[in-house]
């Protein structure tokens, strides 16, 4: 290279350094290249020119390598680029975030760029809470230990920077953090890093310097050696399983361990109030029971007082009459103590209906008090009936189903972009016509006659029947995409829709049109969950973000930001102040959000105890816990106040395919069912609610009878659009007994909390939903498909 | 490490070749290659998701296209119709490359192709999955079954789904109606009669998995053409029609239709069976051969077995309706497309009994004996069939039968019954179970024989008197019947059993095994017949029987030796040395009728190859070549046409010479040797039999024609006598006895009327018992067992086993 072209190359050089004076000195002494002789002595000075450009930028980020900014930058374009990393290897590569931010932390403070230092710390603090709603202690440990580090002065004294700094007795290899990644990922981050050229070089060298990059053949998931820090958190966070004995002590003792230790768990330490509100249905039915109840203990008593006081009076005897007032006396006490327990049963603390949350419509209320009323008790003895309801000729298009609340309506979100409401009575009616028809074609003809005498309309042919529209069938079209999640309002009369073309709809079910349209997410929106006293709505999508709507506005009007995947999944807590989200993938969490700030207030890590991600979520009616299923079979339920884990199905017991749908009964959530990609519906028995109901059943006394008595008939009523209902109430007595046979065996076999109860196969479907109606029948649905190629 | 990435630069080029992209340089396609990699991982992670949340396990393609849509880019078209997946193919030498056969289909056919029809519309049907925790068997719910449907009903079912046109709609619309699970479901599903039957069978929905059965919503429902069906098989073949045995008598001969629905031999039981149910009306004929065909018989299998049931329990006096049962059970058996096994158990008792009831039929004259074969053989069929499967089924059968025959209490057409049946089960069961029992059950019949002995009974067998009872009317006669049919039965059962092991033997060409056991044969059978024919000739007008046996045993030392030495002295040696053993016949007794023969032979050109035959036989007897042309010739004299008499002539000259063929030059050595070591016995004074016990030396050598009954001295004769014998022999097969013995008579004390004396004297130092006990065993010696049942049965035994001309043949 020529004189002159090094005099150009420091000359750029200090134009990019910005290095104005310099320049302005410098240019007076350049000496000005010749000028070109030939086009090819120009071309030849125009590559090595073009050459040396990129060999300035690398100069300049070279000498930039002692500027601190160029280090929070590096930083951040290194997370960014984690998050927006395959969702597969994001996990990996997430455990190279912290190793590379202590180092960079240290090498900031090293520079004497304390602010710089100070800015990143704060950012990374923020980053974690956010997004993972805690950290390990370790990693808290880490962040209170770098606090403490702000000069390049504390940093030589301490131990914890020189082993981090490879200063200290194990030399640079002990500064070294293993990381074990996948050959893809790692793949991945060394084109990444070598792609960005030199602004890459520092963060290179940190990334060479702090980290031991181990690759492991194998998919991402196939490294146990190597825990994600999810999981760390996760057992953590649940302390040590079901048992729980130590995790209020090893709690106590993190937060003993430093603030920032109590920090990390500090969304889980929020103050959330799971009570149920005020006047809900529930209490509303219990206190007009205690009512009837309660006049009625009175009545009674009064006429077994007036009925002894009567002969005792016709007798004339004082001890007697004494004696009556004596009995009336205690009947009474005996009244007064059992509304006494009936308060007591009303568990757990009522939280003041917010003002943002509508009233019940009244005729839902008188409705609902009707259902429960007629409610049949479901428990581990008392196992529930289940109606499936079979999607024919769904050819694999059926996306998402769910009912009303007494079953007689499913509405449906197909792959064709079409939600449909079927009308369960009008269907049943055409199949009844079909059979009769195609039996009274059978013997000959058909051509019967009424038993008076007259000649019968003559029934359409089944041919006719079958090639025919089956009726009860509204087709609500609108949506540009496939429709993956559906549900009704609490009045039954709105259809909620949520579409992979990222908007959600509102449909009149009546009218069969479309009302309003809610285009907030970008990305498709996979759930959408209406709020249980109506006027609020929630939506989940590929965006990452849960948003929460009222009706009336086609803006979101919270926006619940911190899942690291795709939010999956969406549930309103029956308070209706909370919202609880589940993401799969890279995020692997269930969040509880708070629907009046919008913030997350509790985190539950999947971590191991529910491997996979999650696909479904069920709150619990007392809103106490919260139990989700994952595309790998397991179900997990947590409970709520303390975000500890409750239970964990066992491998043997669990699905074996993906758990699609969860519901617990109503009333006092004894049982748990789950449907799943296996073509099975489980049932589980939910201990804590069964102590309650218990609990509740004993104080109540001798209420239960007429709820069993209305049980069977919510049964039947709730399946009146069933075709086998006959034979269902057929049967119903011998189920009865053989039920009650088997809960008490499993009754007596002692067993963790959400032992499974029951497993029954559907013959070839999928279980795609699973409700319990208001009078507890389990209602399922599913599409038929015939196994073998995709038909 | 292993490069992790799927997509290399190669595939890059690969598919810039493709698309017309010539030049594509090596830095362009490893940039490339890591990028499209992260691109499809993207759109493949993006698809998953996709499928995820549409709740299914199968990625489509409609998810794919979501996917791009997704990143805004264009969708892949073509793809998207699922019913006809996209069919991967496999690139030849490259395992892991497959790619999409995409052919040209011309505009033409897609516009002028007709419209598809409109697939079935979505709709939901509600069924009970469970009912307070207990699932319904209904057949809407998969029944869990650990044990696999039968295979055909499998395919039968997988057939119905197939036909039930909407597929998986209309088997799950099917499914919905309960009560209709049996009715036909489609009209396109009659013509498929056998998919509906069995489908209906199945429960009337396909089967989804092996392991998994589709649970009947109630017991059983028939459609209501089987109803009739049903109705119209009982009327037929309940109530066989008067008429029809009117005008059966012509009828005899079509059993063409049910050779092959029963496989026994009508036409040759006519006689007996007169009348008996044999001869079927057309329409029966029809019916039975629907029973034999339809496919859609399994449905009514509860049905029919309940019919068979209840005819026999209540047709036990009428054979026809009995015979009927029978057919029906033996056409359901031939069904393939029936399975009894499940019924097998209540079909069993109704043919047991048929085979030994006590008494079947108006009263002892009818020939129940017919029914009870017919049963015997539908049995034996059915433990054929379902023996493999259900290994105890014969072993219980055959076990209820022996158990029948040795309770003595039992009447005796229950005893025949029995023997038939294990008859029936094939030699091996005879042999073991049967031939065991043979010698105390025999002792035990004894005395109810007709002539109270078994050669009565042989005599009345062979007679061909089983049409009717013995004249000695009433209840004795009847009884002495009885007792002749159960001996005609166990002998036909042992003969039979004996003659097809001895088959098989021959045919294993073992000659050895069959030689040594003719010689034991022939050890034991020789002197009893020259004893028996001293006896016969000492005491001639005693009728041979079994009671006498003791005392012309007793007689024998007396006269045996004279009439032995008589015999030995008859056919003089011919003392040629020059002649080899092989073929050394004592020479013919003088016939003009062969001479004249001869000299027309010699003068006749035409026959320069008998001189020639007879020039080289006499030119070398011993030689192989002449050892054959003796062997054909005396073959040669059994034919019936003219050369039969040069043959003879020929074997006459040679005869004159000495010569004579091997067999009969074994004949001759073997009955020297054994009158030699009679009259020894009878010099030394000793009873005949223990004759047996100084080994005949020549006898070692093996007869080829050992198992013949013909006595040695016939084989010592002429040729003519030998054609005599022969002509004997073939009668006494036909089992024509009383001519069998005329011709014995004619031919001077040989066939029956030697054999037949060949009573019950020790034949062996063991037992009859010891031997026939051990009789089962493969290595059992089959000469003892044949001497012991000869012992047993008496000479007629011997005729059910092989005659000597089929033995030679099949030994050479």
């Amino acid at each position: 290279m020529r004189d002159s072209d090094w005099d150009q190359l420091f000359l750029q050089y200090i134009r990019k350094r910005g290095l104005r004076d310099v320049e302005e000195r410098f240019v007076q002494h350049v000496r000005q290249p010749p000028p070109p002789g030939d086009k090819e002595e120009a071309a030849a000075v125009a590559a090595g020119v073009e050459m040396a450009s990129v060999l300035i930028d690398d100069l300049v980020c070279f000498a930039a390598g002692h500027e601190a900014a160029v280090y929070g930058d590096a930083y951040e374009a290194l997370v960014n680029w984690v998050d927006s990393c395959l969702d597969m290897y994001r996990p990996e590569l997430r455990r190279l975030l912290h190793p590379v931010f202590v180092r960079l932390y240290l090498t900031l403070v090293d520079m004497e760029a304390g602010r710089e230092a100070a800015a990143l710390l704060a950012r990374y603090r923020a980053r974690v809470l956010a997004t993972l709603g805690g950290m390990r202690r370790a990693a808290a440990n880490d962040l209170s230990q770098l606090a403490a580090l702000t000069s390049r002065s504390l940093l030589r004294g301490s131990a914890f920077a020189a082993a981090r700094l490879g200063l200290g007795p194990g030399g640079p290899a002990a500064a070294k953090t293993a990381v074990s990644l996948s050959p893809y990922a790692h793949d991945l981050l060394m084109r990444w890093l070598h792609t960005g050229g030199g602004r890459m070089l520092p963060l290179l060298s940190v990334v060479n310097s702090c980290l031991d990059l181990q690759v492991l053949e194998g998919l991402p998931k196939g490294a146990p050696a190597a825990p994600v820090p999810d999981d760390d958190l996760a057992d953590e966070l649940a302390g040590g399983g079901p048992g729980g004995a130590g995790g209020p002590g090893a709690d106590e003792a993190g937060a003993d361990a430093g603030a920032d230790a109590a920090e990390a768990n500090m969304v889980n330490r929020t103050e959330i109030k799971l009570g149920l509100l005020q006047g809900n249905v529930e209490d509303v039915y219990r206190e007009q029971q205690e009512k009837q109840k309660a006049e009625a203990a009175a009545a009674a008593a009064a006429a077994a007082a007036a009925g002894e006081a009567d002969p005792a009076a016709a007798d004339g005897q004082e001890p007697q009459t004494k004696k009556a007032k004596k009995a009336a006396e205690k009947a009474a006490a005996a009244a007064a103590a059992a509304a006494a327990t009936n308060k007591s049963v009303v568990r757990g603390e009522r939280i003041e209906h917010p003002p943002f949350l509508p009233k019940l419509p009244d005729d839902v209320v008188a409705a609902a008090l009707r259902d429960i009323s007629l409610r049949a008790p479901v428990s581990a003895a008392t196992p529930p009936s289940c109606a499936f309801f079979t999607f024919v000729n769904a050819k694999q298009t059926l996306n998402c189903s769910t009912f009303n609340c007494d079953g007689s309506k499913i509405v449906a979100g197909f792959n064709d972009s079409s939600v449909r409401v079927y009308d369960m009575p009008t269907i049943s009616q055409h199949h009844a016509l079909l059979r009769r028809s195609r039996r009274g074609q059978v013997p000959g003809g058909g051509g019967g006659t009424n038993p008076d005498g007259t000649p019968a309309p003559a029934p359409p042919s089944a041919d006719d029947l079958e090639e025919s529209e089956p009726p009860g069938t509204l087709y609500l079209h609108g949506h540009t995409a496939a429709v993956h999640a559906v549900d009704f309002s609490v009045d039954q009369r709105l259809v909620l829709s949520g579409s992979s073309d990222g908007t959600v709809r509102v449909w009149g079910a009546e009218f069969g049109s479309c009302l309003a349209v809610y285009p907030g997410h970008v990305f498709p929106v996979w759930d959408v969950a209406a709020c249980p006293l109506g006027h609020w709505f929630a939506s989940a999508g590929a965006d990452r973000v849960a948003r929460l709507w009222v009706s009336e506005r086609t803006q979101p009007l919270r926006l619940l930001v911190g899942h690291n995947a795709d939010v999956d999944v969406v549930r309103w807590h029956p308070n209706c102040c909370l919202v609880a989200t589940a993401a799969g993938q890279a995020d692997r969490t269930v969040r509880l959000w708070d629907v009046r700030e919008g913030k997350c207030v509790r985190y539950l890590p999947c971590g191991r105890t529910l491997p996979g991600s999650p696909t479904c979520l069920a709150l619990s009616p007392d809103g106490s816990q919260i139990a989700a299923g994952s595309d790998e079979g397991a179900v997990a339920v947590w409970d709520l106040g303390t975000a500890r884990r409750v239970a964990a199905s066992q491998p043997a017991a669990a699905h074996t395919g993906a758990v699609w749908c969860l519901a617990y009964s109503q009333g006092d959530g004894c049982v748990l069912a789950s449907g799943g990609a296996d073509e099975t519906v489980r049932l589980w028995r939910n201990d804590t609610g069964e102590a309650l109901a218990a609990a509740g059943v004993a104080a109540a006394g001798g209420g239960s009878g007429a709820d069993g008595e209305g049980g069977a008939e919510g049964g039947e009523g709730a399946a009146e659009g069933a075709a086998g209902s006959k034979e269902g109430s057929g049967k119903d007595g011998k189920g009865d007994a053989k039920g009650d046979g088997k809960g008490d065996g499993k009754g007596a076999k002692p067993a963790g909390p959400y032992a499974q109860l029951g497993r029954y196969r559907t013959k070839s479907s999928p279980v795609v939903s699973l409700a319990f109606s208001s009078r507890n029948l389990l209602l399922a649905a599913g599409p038929f498909h015939r196994r073998g190629p995709i038909t | 490490m292993s490069n992790p990435n799927f997509i290399t630069p190669g595939s890059i080029r690969a598919i810039a070749l493709s698309v017309d992209v010539t030049y594509l340089t090596e830095e362009a396609a490893k940039a490339l290659a890591p990028d499209v990699e992260y691109r499809l991982r993207e759109v493949i992670q993006d698809a998953l998701k996709f499928a995820r949340h549409s709740k299914r396990t199968k990625l489509t393609t409609q998810d794919i296209n979501d996917a791009l849509r997704l990143r805004n880019i264009e969708p892949l078209y073509g793809f998207l119709n699922n019913n006809d997946p996209a069919k991967f193919v496999r690139a030849t030498g490259a395992p892991d490359l497959y790619f999409v056969r995409d052919d040209t289909v011309p505009l033409e056919q897609i516009t002028c192709a007709p419209l598809p029809k409109a697939p079935a519309a979505t709709t939901v049907m509600p069924h009970w999955l469970f009912i307070n925790g207990v699932q319904p068997q209904t057949e809407e719910n998969a029944a869990v079954d650990p044990r696999p449907a039968p295979k055909r009903q499998r395919l039968a079912a997988g057939a119905a789904a197939a036909g039930a046109g909407a597929g998986a709609g209309a088997a799950a619309v099917a499914g919905q109606a309960d009560a209709v699970a049996g009715q036909k479901r489609k009209p396109g599903q009659d013509g498929a009669d056998a998919a509906g039957g069995a489908a209906a069978a199945a429960g009337g929905a396909p089967v989804g998995q092996p392991g998994e059965r589709v649970a009947m919503p109630v017991a059983h429902i028939l459609s209501d053409e089987m109803q009739r069906l049903l109705q119209q098989i009982k009327a037929t073949l309940g109530n066989p029609s008067p008429a029809t045995l009117d005008a059966g008598s012509d009828e005899r001969g079509e059993g063409g239709l049910w050779g092959c629905v029963l496989e026994l031999d009508a036409a040759e039981r006519g006689a007996g069976a007169n009348g008996s149910g044999l001869l079927l009306t057309p329409m029966q004929r029809a019916v039975l051969t629907t029973v034999q065909r339809d496919p859609g018989m399994q449905q009514l299998l509860p049905y029919l077995t309940k019919h068979v049931g209840d005819e026999v329990a209540g047709g036990l006096r009428q054979l026809p309706r009995l015979h009927m049962v029978l057919r029906l059970v033996q056409a359901l058996m031939l069904n393939p497309a029936v399975s009894l096994e499940p019924y097998l158990h209540s079909l069993m008792p109704p043919l047991l009994t048929c085979l030994m009831a006590k008494s079947l039929g108006n009263g002892p004259t009818c020939d129940h004996w017919a029914l009870r074969d017919a049963a015997a053989a539908v049995v034996a069929r059915i433990c054929g069939r379902f023996g493999e499967p259900y290994y105890s089924l014969q072993v219980k059968v055959s076990k209820q039968l022996l158990r029948a025959l040795l309770d003595g209490s039992k009447p005796l057409p229950t005893h025949y019954g029995a023997v038939a049946g294990l008859a029936a089960l094939g030699p091996a069961t005879v042999r073991l179970l049967l031939l065991p029992q043979l010698e105390p059950y025999l002792t035990k019949l004894q005395p109810s024989l007709p002539g109270g002995g078994l050669a009565g009974a042989a005599a009345a067998v062979a007679g061909g008197s089983v049409g009717a009872p013995a004249p000695g009317a009433g209840k004795e006669g009847v009884r002495q019947f009885e007792a002749t049919r159960v001996y005609g039965a166990l002998l036909q059962a042992a003969g039979s059993a004996m003659y097809d092991k001895l088959m098989a033997v021959a045919a294993d060409s073992l000659p050895q095994h069959l030689f040594r056991t003719a010689g034991r044969v022939r050890r034991s059978l020789a002197p009893k017949q020259e004893a028996e024919a001293a006896a016969a000739a000492a005491t001639p007008t005693t009728s041979p029987g079994v009671k006498q046996e003791p005392a012309a045993a007793g007689a024998a030392p007396g006269v045996a030796a004279p009439a032995a030495a008589a015999v030995v002295a008859a056919p003089p040696p011919v003392a040629n040395p020059a002649i080899p053993e092989v073929v050394a016949v004592p020479a013919p007794a003088p016939d003009p009728t062969m001479e004249a023969t001869w000299q027309r032979l010699q003068s006749d050109p035409k026959a320069t190859q008998c001189m020639q035959v007879f020039q080289v036989i006499t030119a070398n007897p011993g030689s192989k070549q002449s050892l054959s042309l003796l062997e054909s010739l005396q073959q040669l004299t059994n034919r019936a046409d003219g050369r039969a008499n040069s043959g003879q002539a020929i074997l006459y000259q040679l005869g004159k010479l000495g010569i004579g063929p091997p067999s009969a030059a074994k004949q001759y050595r073997a009955s020297v040797a054994a009158a030699a070591a009679a009259a020894a016995a009878a010099a030394k004074g000793q009873p005949v039999a223990n004759g047996l016990q100084s080994p005949p030396p020549a006898g070692a050598g093996g007869a080829g024609s050992g198992m013949s009954v013909t006595p040695p001295g016939s084989a010592l004769r002429t040729p003519g006598s030998n054609i005599a014998a022969a002509g004997g022999q073939a009668h006494l097969g036909k089992g024509g006895r009383s001519s069998g013995a005329a011709a014995a008579a004619a031919a001077g004390g040989s066939g029956a009327g030697a054999a037949g004396g060949a009573g019950s004297s020790e034949p062996a130092s063991r037992s009859v018992r010891a031997v026939l006990a051990e009789s089962w065993r493969e290595d059992a010696d089959l000469g003892e067992v044949v001497g012991a049942l000869t012992t047993l049965f008496g000479p007629a035994f011997l005729t059910r086993l092989p005659q000597p001309p089929q033995l030679p043949i099949m030994t050479l």
